[in-house]
């Protein structure tokens, strides 16, 4: 049945004459059933906002503690649901106004702990982005999945599910950290059986007590999706069934000894939303997310009885679902965004150690930028290395000039911010730096300090050859670059992408760093090329250029 | 007297508003959270402003290239009685309103009038799903945020399998070859042909282009089906070889491929390889890291020693970091048809270890012929007690 509006206002008033007497009740407990949940839960008269799209989510959604559930009765329990962080430990993206990150879940996770709550931590797995195509490669997602199990288990997660994204770092790799967990978070896979010697590494589900209630979790993953793991030996430590299969055994094991039933999947959408149907024993089906910015609202399934949640992709979204004293009623639900209004000092004090400090060690002991696998520059002419913009100078001055003047000059300064310390996290260097991931690029602030920042040859390629012997049409062909095919071969968004530059666009950018036809080459000293100690001497006279204020004296000659 | 017997209507007011609030909140659809209800006050009581929306706000557009504006328009109508001011609300991308001179400006409907919302969203380099969303603040306190969404996907002249153009071999040996192979395809150029395959590792990574077999083309047709994407494709597929013999340890590679389709935007394809060559012994986790371990506790920590050519072997602890206990448990019986056989090292920091950070590897000697001794880092951080 619905409201009319005249009702409607009626019971504004009573409302508020409730809330004038202070009167508040438990007994009200929403009936299972309905069509949606959470619709509109984002509602909030409030004032208008700017275009800033933080700024104005914050203003669109409920001030008070940024999760906006005051009308909720007392619930007996809270499910904090996140997944497919895909190795966002932090806000994504390094400019301003990202959503997301660790230290704000965690936060989240406090002022609901708060509030006097039963908090249950349910994750859906997707720690990791395949570290293939991570920036940080192979042996920083190791330390990064370590870190992201160390936060889950800081937040007192009860359970995480098992993904092919996170399996892509390697079967036993993934299974060697499973074991070192303790008893939570559970990983869950009710239709994985791990082989013999790793049996507790995965369980069909967990029964975890919220009060005096008991919430039952499980999880499936979809077994095509193992399939496209290049792994050999994947098959010999996991044996996948049919999710609908494994499920039947578990959802009535659930039923019978939880209040609560809760499900996981990790496999396209439409397979949360079949076995959903196929187990209306399920009050909440958490499934993955098409897109990274989910909706405000749960779906449902089984005439309301059923909440299918999803929380959107790189952690910037959270969800809470509430269960109530009365077991019958549904469960409500609700999209917390990730946003400033979970910063502050001390907010998320032992994710910002571990992320900040811990991480950071980790990283710096293993040399993950130190030891990056390098591979030859491709459109390099075989020989050629990097030198640094120092030796550009020497016949480019005016272009140096330009260079010098603008952010690519200063992209290292940031990672060497006190206690914001990223020298050492391969996701950073590598486009703060030059030449990192290739031979003679990068490799450390010690080693190769005239290649900090991002310089010439991160689009020009490596320019030793060019720089000793420039009347050679071979070489100087081979470092010669056009607007145009800088932006067909897409240099630039390659680090001015969605997350790290939203609003990147090249015809707007390029003009701001356009350096074409600034210099003239009738001195002859311009063809006579460099040899090892000279260009040994301009990339000591590039750091003095790049920090000016240690000198007090700007010494580029031009 | 009087006092009390206005305290007594008051109390029995109020309990009976305790009463009647749960039946009424019952009675409408308790499953949303649509109830929270806004308050009556100065702003919503009398005449209110109403607004409509001519169509779905979430419009779904036909995949579109990279690099292209696609813009749609919905109409906006108050059909209330009181004046409707709309303000642009949060934006997850740089889409544009229309009528809304600033951000900070309020356009004002007069009842009856109506006005329209154009979305305006760029493809740029996107490839596959893509989603952005706008959203219009309003003083219809029953629609207070309505949000309009745009979602397609957005395709590269060429596109490629695997859609993150990443290939991750994984931990592989280099006593075989590894291939994997790469699909490319395209809907709109029949005669699409590789041109140039190059490689950052010539000496160790060989490439070959040829046809795409039928069970390829059908499963890159079902990926295509998922997207909705109906129409022809063309296509090869570049199989890429690691040739054996690849040195050992982490590798991180390129391979580049030109097509001659005739998109001016369409560069070459980079397809990122990596992974790590591996011997015939492993230890998972490789780096064994133990953070935050406190001193009167002391912890455990258990790891998987892999043989993959499946011989017995038999480990010897040579040395090991200094307060640390190590042992390593007998061979689990390899399965038939399992590629490895394995063996459970267990590492403990025993209760009372001294505080401070303990660094070093744990050396094994091995009677495994090609593995006279192998090294697994151990990395530890023992807390005092507080």
């Amino acid at each position: 049945m619905s409201m009319t509006r005249r009702s409607f206002e009626g019971f504004c008033l009573l409302i508020a004459v409730l809330a004038l007497s202070g009167c508040g009740s438990n007994s009200t407990v929403p009936p299972k059933g309905g069509t949606s949940a959470g619709a509109g839960s984002q509602r909030s008269a409030s004032a208008p906002g700017k275009s800033n799209p933080e700024k104005a989510a914050d203003k669109a959604e409920p001030k008070e503690d940024g999760i906006g559930v005051d009308d909720w009765q007392t619930p007996s329990a809270v499910l904090l649901v996140s997944g497919e962080q895909s190795g966002y430990l932090e806000p994504c993206g390094c400019t301003s106004g990202q959503l997301g990150g660790l230290i704000r879940r965690h936060e989240l996770h406090r002022r609901l702990v708060q509030k006097g709550w039963n908090v249950v931590g349910v994750d859906l797995g997707s720690l990791i982005k395949d570290p293939g195509a991570s920036l940080g490669g192979l042996e920083q997602t190791k330390i990064k999945f370590t870190v992201a199990l160390r936060a889950l288990k800081e937040m007192n997660y009860s359970a995480i599910a098992l993904s092919p994204a996170d399996l892509k770092l390697g079967t036993l790799e993934v299974l060697g950290q499973y074991l070192n967990l303790g008893e939570t978070p559970k990983v869950l896979g009710a239709n994985v059986k791990p082989a013999a010697g790793f049996e507790q590494t995965i369980v069909p589900s967990y029964i975890v007590a919220a009060g005096e209630k008991k919430i039952g979790i499980t999880s499936v993953i979809a077994p095509e999706s193992l399939g496209e793991i290049n792994d050999p030996t994947l098959q010999d430590l996991l044996t996948v069934t049919p999710p609908s299969e494994a499920l039947k055994a578990v959802a009535a094991e659930l039923a019978t000894k939880s209040d609560w039933q809760v499900l996981m999947v990790q496999g396209p959408p439409e397979m949360a939303t079949k076995l959903a149907a196929e187990f209306p024993v399920f009050d909440v089906v958490v499934a993955t997310s098409v897109y990274e910015d989910p909706k405000a609202d749960a779906d449902v399934a089984n005439g309301g009885k059923t909440l299918i949640v999803n929380v959107g992709k790189k952690g910037k979204y959270n969800g809470i679902v509430g269960f109530f004293p009365d077991t019958n009623a549904a469960p409500r639900y609700r999209k917390i965004t990730l946003g400033t209004k979970f910063d502050g000092p001390g907010a998320g004090e032992p994710i910002r150690k571990l992320i900040d400090e811990d991480y950071q060690v980790e990283l710096k002991a293993a040399g993950v930028v130190e030891n990056f696998p390098r591979r030859s520059h491709l459109s390099a002419i075989p020989g050629a290395t990097f030198v640094g913009a120092g030796a550009c100078k020497n016949c480019h001055p005016n272009t140096y000039a330009k260079w010098l003047t603008s952010k690519h000059s200063h992209a290292y300064e940031p990672l060497t911010i006190p206690k914001r310390n990223r020298e050492f996290d391969a996701e950073c260097i590598t486009c703060h730096t030059t030449g990192f991931e290739y031979e003679s690029g990068w490799v450390s602030a010690e080693k190769t300090p005239y290649l900090q920042g991002n310089q010439c040859e991160n689009c020009h390629g490596p320019g030793s050859l060019h720089a000793s012997d420039p009347d050679n049409a071979k070489f100087r062909q081979s470092m010669a670059l056009t607007s145009e095919l800088a932006d067909k071969n897409m240099l630039c968004v390659r680090c001015h992408d969605a997350d790290n530059s939203p609003k990147f666009d090249f015809s707007t950018f390029w003009p701001q760093i356009m350096h074409k036809g600034m210099d003239k080459y009738d001195n002859p000293k311009v063809h006579k090329g460099l040899d090892a100690q000279e260009i040994a001497r301009l990339q000591k006279a590039l750091l003095v250029d790049m920090n000016p204020k240690d000198t007090g004296v700007r010494k580029t000659n031009y | 007297m009087l006092r009390w017997f206005l305290i007594a209507i008051l109390a029995a007011g109020i309990t009976m508003a305790a009463i009647i609030a749960p039946q009424m909140l019952s009675s409408s659809n308790r499953a949303t959270d649509d109830l929270k209800f806004p308050t009556r006050t100065a702003e919503n009581s009398g005449p209110l402003p109403v607004a409509t929306v001519d169509h779905e706000p979430l419009h779904a557009f036909e995949p579109m290239p990279q690099n292209a504006e696609g813009t749609h328009v919905w109409k906006i109508s108050n059909t209330g009685k009181a004046d409707l001011e709309l303000t642009k609300g949060p934006s997850t991308c740089s889409c544009t309103i229309a009528n809304f001179s600033n951000d900070e400006s309020k356009f004002v409907l007069k009842p009856g009038d109506s006005t329209e919302i154009e979305l305006k969203w760029e493809t740029r380099q996107n490839n596959g799903e893509f989603k952005k969303s706008a959203s219009v603040l309003t003083n219809d306190p029953f629609k207070p945020s309505i949000e309009f969404v745009v979602q397609g996907i957005v395709r590269p002249a060429v596109s490629v399998i695997p859609p993150e153009q990443v290939v991750n071999f994984n931990n592989v040996s280099n006593d075989q070859p590894n291939s994997y192979n790469v699909a490319l395809f395209t809907s709109d150029y029949p005669d699409l042909k590789v041109t140039k395959v190059s490689t950052s590792k010539p000496e160790y990574i060989e490439t070959s282009v040829q046809p795409l077999s039928e069970d390829e083309r059908l499963r890159i047709q079902e990926s295509r089906d998922r997207l909705n994407q109906k129409e022809s494709f063309f296509g090869h597929k570049v199989v890429v070889t690691l040739k054996p013999g690849m040195p050992v340890g982490l590798f991180s590679e390129e391979i580049s491929i030109t097509t001659d389709h005739p998109n001016p935007k369409q560069g070459p394809i980079k397809v990122l390889l990596s992974g790590k060559m591996v011997g015939p012994i492993g230890c998972f986790p490789e780096v064994l890291r133990m953070s935050q371990v406190q001193a009167d506790k002391g912890t455990t920590m258990q790891a998987t020693l892999i043989v993959r050519d499946k011989k017995p072997v038999k480990f010897e602890i040579v040395s090991k970091p200094e307060g640390v206990n190590v042992s390593i448990a007998a061979a689990d019986t390899a399965k038939a048809g399992e590629a490895a056989t394995r063996y459970r090292m267990t590492v403990e920091i025993p209760a009372g270890a001294k505080p401070g950070s303990i660094e070093g590897p744990i050396v094994l000697k091995t009677d495994h012929p090609n593995v006279a001794e192998m090294t697994i880092p151990v990395q530890a951080i023992v807390l005092g007690t507080k």
